[in-house]
């Protein structure tokens, strides 16, 4: 039933694990993608804060020219305005590229030289008045400054240019690639998990054909477990009535009318007829174990073993013999089936007690490790092996399995009178109800031993 | 003694031969009537306790068997223990069923005895006399 199964689970597993990886790979490409789409925009931002930057310079740049050319101090308005802008601008450009170190040397490379730029307009502008060879000089140097940070700004923006145009392409490759890996996983899974579904429904199918005809076959069973129950009620009281009237009539055609032959006819019709009811009993008594209402208690079995001997004390050869209890074992079971079947074993060993020799009876437990699989093919393999031994006449082995048959006998009626092949038949179907097992082992003239197996755990 | 009487409510007429021919072989005075089911037996009854100002009276005790056409034993016995005035009427059950069940039922519906039909003629007057001298003699029963 397992390994029907196991293939579902399987499946299960591997079905799971294709989504795992596929929910872990989509989260690394989406990671990816934001990585890329942040360095993009970061890249982008960096560029437009550094064409602001120039943009300002610039502007600055003309106002303090026009100023310079023209002494017109409404020039002085624009690079005021500008020349405020440009260190925020420079800052922002720093924190824009904190983590791109080499950018970082550079934008501060770049900072410091639009200071010393910015110093130096701002020297320009205040050295006005004081003769062109000093103001020329220092236009100069303005412009050699200016042209350095004109090429690192060029510089820069190249790099992110760069960095730009590498980011899309991996961008691209992440985009392309994606999707598909996607679908291959996707189909993958989808058609595991169709072909478990599949499987899973042949094997609902096939089971649920399977219940209908265990049903069918419960209902079948009960019907003839009615009947059965019928003929037992029938045999119980409708089979013995005229039996008890073949005795009693025929017991008073003897006090009657009954000559020597008459009455010897007379008294083997008798026996007969006996002889049939106490069949007739017995076999009411195997039939009714099937349908126990008793429920399973705990209890000693040594105290049922001597219940049982104790109803069959009064029998002379019992209370001659020589009788050995040594159990100890608490068992869960039926009571009174299991009081009946050692009065059945000890019925069997005064019946087939050796006419030579007292009886001698051991009922002794032990705890056994014999594997052995039952009807259904399950492993036992702890047992309380009870032997009930005899020193009778024993049977001979090859009939161990013949003598639980009921109604079959070995000896007959003259040499057992009192044998009806009913004792031994209830003895397996007791140990059967109880999950266990009987075995018999005979010696001829020597005597029988009786080996009843109880499960220690009760199977599955 | 003349007015005392058993009713035997029994179908079988094997058994109803046996009973008389043992009554008779024995020559108790008392009177046996015979009844074939349990319907019978209730009209029986019925038609007593109707004619109480003439000179009849409830049976001794009544034999019941167990199995019976129409109304059989158990429901008879059912309805003369719930009855007001049939219920102090003796009732031994006298059936061929020796089960435990059936014993421990006829007891808490109320039977008196449980009798399990003798196999033989000795055996039955054995039992016929024991009943007949318990409750004639021995137990004290509502006159």
């Amino acid at each position: 039933m397992k390994s029907k199964f196991s293939y579902a689970i399987i499946v299960f597993v591997v079905s799971l694990a294709t989504l795992v990886i596929l929910s872990l790979t989509f989260q690394r490409r989406i990671n990816e993608l934001l990585k890329l789409s942040h360095s993009e925009e970061q890249s982008n931002k960096i560029i437009i804060e550094l064409n602001r930057l120039e943009h300002f310079i610039k502007e600055a740049e003309s106002g303090q020219r026009g100023f310079l050319l023209t002494g017109d101090s409404s020039f002085l308005e624009p690079y005021i305005y500008y020349s405020k802008q440009v260190y925020p601008a420079t800052e922002k450009i720093q924190e824009l590229t904190e983590d791109d170190i080499n950018t970082q040397i550079k934008v501060t490379q770049l900072r410091g030289y639009i200071s010393r730029r910015m110093e130096s307009m701002h020297f320009s502008l205040q050295s006005f008045d004081q003769g062109d060879s000093i103001l020329r000089g220092n236009l100069h140097r303005g412009k050699v400054l200016m042209d350095t940070c004109h090429m690192l700004i060029r510089q820069i923006e190249d790099e992110q240019d760069s960095l730009l145009s590498k980011t899309s392409g991996s961008k691209n490759i992440l985009e392309s690639k994606t999707p598909e890996n996607f679908r291959h996983l996707f189909l993958v899974s989808l058609s595991l998990l169709l072909i478990t579904f599949a499987l899973i429904m042949r094997e609902i199918v096939q089971r649920s054909r399977f219940q209908r005809d265990l049903q069918a076959n419960i209902i079948e069973l009960n019907q003839t477990y009615e009947e059965l129950q019928q003929i037992t009620f029938i045999t119980s009281h409708d089979f013995q009535e005229p039996l008890r009237k073949i005795r009693i009539l025929s017991s008073r055609l003897v006090e009657n009318h009954g000559d020597a032959e008459g009455k010897m006819i007379i008294d083997r019709i008798q026996v007969a007829a006996t002889r049939i009811q106490e069949l007739i009993q017995e076999a009411v008594q195997y039939m009714a174990l099937s349908r126990t209402t008793e429920g399973m208690t705990e209890f000693n079995l040594t105290s049922v073993v001597n219940e049982a001997v104790n109803d069959m004390i009064d029998h002379p050869v019992l209370k001659k013999a020589d009788i050995k209890i040594n159990l100890s074992v608490t068992i869960l079971g039926f009571r009174s089936q299991l009081r009946l079947l050692f009065k059945s074993l000890i019925d069997n060993a005064i019946k087939y007690a050796h006419e030579d020799r007292n009886l001698q009876l051991s009922i002794t437990g032990t705890v056994t490790d014999n594997n052995k699989q039952d009807e259904h093919g399950i492993l036992q393999t702890s047992y309380y092996k009870v032997s009930v031994a005899d020193n009778g006449i024993g049977f001979e082995q090859e009939f161990s399995k013949k003598i639980f048959q009921l109604f079959k006998r070995l000896q007959t009626a003259e040499t057992a009178p009192d044998g009806k092949g009913v004792g031994l038949a209830l003895a397996e179907k007791i140990m059967v109800n109880h999950k266990g097992y009987i075995l018999a082992e005979g010696k001829p003239g020597a005597g029988a031993t009786f080996h009843l197996y109880f499960p220690i755990r009760s199977h599955r | 003694m003349g007015k005392f009487f058993i009713l035997v409510a029994e179908d079988d007429a094997d058994d109803r031969f046996l009973l008389q021919t043992a009554f008779q072989e024995q020559q108790y005075g008392e009177r046996i009537d015979f009844v074939q089911n349990g319907v019978e037996l209730l009209s029986y009854l019925d038609s007593i306790q109707q004619n109480k100002h003439v000179d009849t009276n409830f049976p001794v005790f009544i034999l019941l068997d167990l199995n019976m056409p129409k109304k059989d034993g158990r429901e008879v016995l059912q309805f003369i223990k719930q009855h007001p005035v049939y219920k102090r009427i003796p009732v031994i059950i006298f059936t061929t069923t020796k089960s435990d069940n059936e014993v421990r039922k006829c007891y808490e519906l109320g039977a008196n005895t449980y009798v399990v039909k003798p196999t033989s003629f000795d055996g039955l007057i054995t039992v016929l006399s024991e009943i007949r001298s318990y409750w004639l003699k021995t137990a004290t029963v509502p006159a």
